[in-house]
């Protein structure tokens, strides 16, 4: 029944939301609506929960309500902020499109229904982008995002057919397999700006609509990686060269956007250029979990997803709220805003915490986790560099907004409540004639929704920022293992149980595996500790299955 | 007998290769239709008549979306890349590959779904590749749909939902590419940060009492910002416009550029027939009673018309409907000159003399920008 409200929810609210633009009330009743329903009923999502459709079951899980929740609430309370900042129309839409799409994707138990209701998700990413005005010619990143949304789909796609195990004629099916892992691993880390791949995520506060790069560069990647994921161990965990080689340009790829991108989100100084290179950086974590592929990984990839979630919405809310208030986004200009707004700094800073946590949090043992399977042992230091290279570009703003404020910032509203505003409202009211002392005009009377109306707007910074604290305390309490976080992570999606029911394909006796004196790679090797991880069902790594059994699809039809 | 889904598989293919060729973007749409209504068809067994109606829907709401985008904005496509003659070729081929080839065996679904599968994933990799992004859309979509045909083919038939979820995946496909194509209409000048007027100005003059203050005007003025909710940030550069980008970048094809470049000759040989053509005198004109529907376009004319914005001096006949000139002894009034026509007169207006005519005014002035809202923060 809640997995049924929340696709209600999420379909109606996007379907009311696209046909009210461009702007009306109703589209933005509906988006708020529409995601402040789904974020409750997502919160009842459990193991309990199932929704059958034809002979395909939607079945809920403690993460996947956890993981929708989280998608949801951080939705709604981006949803808030631009109410008070701005409303994009095309926002609200195409979150809860996108919603509907992954709520299908993380339940179902089909793996083709899953991958393919993966791909119609991701096409959600081009609403933010179509309807923006590009703020200078070459920054028109429509055709970006095309070749982005048509990657993805096309790698699911193919991935989708792959895990499902056809019965390849062929002497070894690991071509087939290193091909899947190249598509899947190419579609995640282009979706989700990794170097070299990170121009047009850098570019999105100039070619997309504001809030986008919680939907491009959040959202629809963790949605990505969460799937991506569940086959990473059971399906990928083979022994090949290819697949080995594939690993390395994984790993490399992970590593350069876990140091350039926090490189660049130290140098640059545009609050949007910052936060998005902050998202790209740690979304290389998701990349390390997928050439992990390790059961190993399941576990700690689960719980920084639902981090990097609420963290890096929180970030994007923080940038709109910050620029919305002293309206400016150069960092350069904003000096001295911690000043005038106290709450955003505090909630930068719980957001920074919460994304590295400190030694014993669990989203510190998680990003540990993650590097220590992804990574040969050389480059474990990467932790700690990355730690370091967030602390720089968080405490670069931090200490940037604690200098004394520039005139500018001095002019600028702050979280106070203007409450002397009111009184003098008609001397302030300008008027056609060019008096210079205006006769005060007796204050109209002001109903219940009148006074609201004026709170509303008299405190719209306090709000933003409220809000942005509530998302920053979100992000703390995840990163902690607290509402649940922990508990849901050690148990999948339904798509784990069902790839550790199709078990690792036959190691193909390759030249390179008959090889006395196996070459040194990259890729790490599996370890028997592989078991300690408490997925769905428990199996082993990929040396854990001495004679693997390759099987049927799961629902394929048996025409022998 | 011929199996229904040879006959589907075979279809889905032409419908895919006619997308990938066709230069007028009606038959791209049409062809995508045809592919994306026989795909469904071609699993064996047939699916159910509940599933293939949703299927149906489906392809003729994605076919609708791209329609709409694509059906009055000049959007054609640039054809194929390699040549028509190519792209059928390859088609060829490679369906000869993919009917004898077994990759999988045995094969759950009918060899012709693999066949076409096959063929129309390699028939989409040339649109991918290129910029243009109807072309782009309508080869993500036959990528999909053979993707889909290669399921039923590997796999086996898909279940009710992965039908719907499938045809999702259409529609999202088909929607982004119509919605991406799209130019964008917000002028420059609607990009610009607007004067700096004092907050609750414009809903005072709108309603023409400056003194009397609006609930929303004092609610403005008492938060000390504007009542747009979406207003422009100081340090951003002025927006540009898609008339100021490039063709390309714009997602404008060269046929497109060609085609406007002809609308824009035909408007200004118009322009030049009206203004070649012979005046009526204005004690004429004014002696004929007007038809209702000429009072209605002059009192329409007037009222949109600026009262500082110049005239010409007398009216013309319309050289485009000679039934109505003076030599039949019809009325005549002067006919609302377009913003094409305006630009196409250009210095030729400007050289001839006017006087005020408020009755029987003509804006030369480009009518307003229609943006659909102000600048983004």
């Amino acid at each position: 029944m809640s997995l049924a409200a929340f696709l209600l929810a999420c379909g109606v609210g996007a379907v009311l939301g696209l046909i009210a633009r461009p702007p009306a009330p109703v589209g933005r009743v509906a988006g708020v609506v529409g995601l402040l329903f789904a974020f409750v009923a997502a919160l009842f999502i459990g193991p309990t929960t199932s929704l059958a459709i034809g002979d395909v079951t939607l079945a809920g899980s403690e993460y996947s309500g956890l993981f929708l929740a989280c998608a949801a609430g951080s939705g709604l309370l981006l949803g808030v902020v631009a109410l008070a900042s701005g409303w994009p129309d095309e926002f609200a839409p195409s979150a809860l499109a996108f919603f509907l799409g992954l709520a299908v994707a993380t339940t179902a138990t089909n793996p083709g229904v899953a991958l393919a209701a993966a791909a119609a998700a991701a096409t959600a990413g081009a609403l933010v982008i179509v309807r923006a005005t590009p703020r200078s010619p070459e920054a028109d990143g429509r055709l970006a995002e095309f070749r982005t949304v048509g990657l993805a789909v096309a790698g699911l796609l193919f991935a989708a057919i792959t895990v499902l195990r056809p019965a390849w004629t062929g002497e070894s099916d690991v071509p087939v397999f290193v091909l899947a892992f190249v598509c899947l691993g190419l579609a995640l880390a282009v979706r989700s700006g990794a170097v070299p791949f990170h121009v047009p995520a850098a570019r999105l506060h100039l070619s997309a609509a504001p809030l986008a790069p919680a939907l491009l560069l959040v959202w629809i990647p963790a949605g990505l990686g969460l799937l991506t994921v569940s086959w990473s161990a059971t399906t990928f965990g083979i022994r090949s060269d290819w697949l080995a080689i594939a690993v390395a340009l994984l790993q490399a790829v992970a590593v350069a956007t876990l140091v350039l991108g926090a490189l660049a989100a130290l140098v640059h100084d545009e609050l949007e250029e910052i936060v998005a290179y902050s998202i790209v950086a740690d979304a290389g974590f998701v990349l390390l979990a997928l050439a992990a592929r390790s059961d190993a990984a399941a576990e700690p990839v689960r719980l920084w997803l639902l981090v990097f979630i609420v963290a890096k919405a929180g970030l994007v809310a923080w940038t709109t709220a910050v620029s919305r208030v002293f309206g400016t986004s150069n960092v350069a200009r904003l000096r001295g805003w911690l000043r005038r707004a106290p709450l955003l700094g505090l909630a930068l800073a719980a957001i920074a915490i919460g994304t590295f946590g400190w030694p014993g949090s669990a989203v510190y043992e998680a990003r540990a986790t993650l590097i220590r399977l992804a990574l040969p042992g050389q480059l474990q230091l990467l932790l700690v560099v990355s730690i370091v290279l967030s602390l720089a570009y968080y405490g670069r703003l931090l200490v940037m907004g604690a200098l004394p404020p520039t005139d500018e910032i001095v002019a600028g509203r702050s979280e106070r409540p203007d409450r002397a505003a009111y009184p003098s409202v008609p001397n302030t009211t300008p008027s056609l004639t060019p008096d210079p002392a205006p006769a005060a005009e007796p204050l109209p009377e002001l109903g219940v929704s009148g006074k609201l109306a004026v709170a509303w707007r008299l405190s719209r910074t306090l709000e933003m920022s409220l809000v942005v604290a509530i998302a920053a305390a979100l992000a703390l309490a995840l990163a902690f293992g607290s509402l649940g976080a922990s508990n849901a992570s050690r148990f999948g999606i339904p798509l784990d149980t069902a790839a550790h029911a199709t078990p690792t394909p036959p190691p193909i006796p390759s030249a390179a595996v008959s090889t006395p004196t196996p070459k040194p790679t990259l890729a790490p090797h599996p370890t028997g500790g592989a078991t300690s991880s408490a997925s769905p069902s428990r199996s082993a790594g990929p040396s854990g299955s001495p004679t693997p059994i390759k099987t049927s699809a799961p629902g394929r039809p048996n025409t022998d | 007998m011929i199996q229904l889904a040879v006959v589907a598989s075979v279809a889905a293919l032409l419908g895919g290769l006619v997308a990938v060729t066709a230069r007028d973007s009606r038959l791209v749409v049409l062809g995508l239709l045809v592919a994306m209504v026989a795909a469904p068809l071609a699993s064996s067994p047939a699916p159910s008549v509940l599933t293939i109606a949703f299927r149906v829907l489906g392809a003729l709401l994605a076919a609708y979306l791209l329609w709409v985008a694509a059906r009055d904005r000049s959007i054609s496509s640039e054809g194929s890349g390699i040549g028509a003659a190519a792209e059928m070729a390859v088609a060829a081929a490679v369906f000869s590959v993919g009917w004898f080839a077994v990759p999988v065996k045995p094969l759950p679904g009918p060899l012709a779904a693999q066949a076409a599968g096959i063929s129309l994933a390699v028939l989409a990799v040339v649109p991918l590749a290129g910029r243009n992004i109807l072309r782009a859309g309508a080869g993500l979509a036959i990528l999909a749909i053979g993707a889909s045909l290669l399921f039923d083919a590997w796999v086996g038939p898909p279940s009710a939902l992965q039908q719907v979820v499938l045809m999702a995946l259409l529609v999202g496909v088909l929607g982004s590419t119509s919605l991406l194509i799209s130019p964008i209409e917000e002028p420059a000048a609607n990009l610009e940060p607007p004067a700096p007027a004092p907050a609750g100005m414009s809903a005072e003059i709108e309603r023409g009492e400056a003194t009397v203050p609006t609930v929303a005007a004092v609610v403005a003025a008492a938060a000390g910002e504007p009542d747009e909710d979406i207003g422009p940030k100081p340090d951003r550069k002025p927006a540009a416009s898609v008339a100021q980008m490039p063709a390309a970048e714009a997602g404008e094809t060269d046929r497109a550029s060609r085609a406007r470049e002809r609308a824009k000759a035909r408007a200004k040989a118009r322009a030049a027939a009206r203004l070649a053509a012979p005046e009526v005198s204005p004690t004429t004109a004014a002696m004929a009673p007007p038809t209702a529907p000429q009072e209605k376009a002059a009192g329409a004319a007037t009222d949109a018309a600026p009262a500082d914005s110049a005239v010409l001096p007398t009216a013309r006949t319309s050289a485009r409907r000679p039934g109505r000139s003076v030599r039949d002894g019809a009325p005549v009034r002067p006919l609302p000159l377009t913003t094409a026509d305006d630009a196409a007169l250009g210095d030729e207006t400007a050289s001839r003399p006017v006087t005020p005519a408020p009755s029987q005014s003509r804006r030369l002035r480009p009518r307003e920008p229609r943006g659909p809202r102000g600048p983004r923060p």
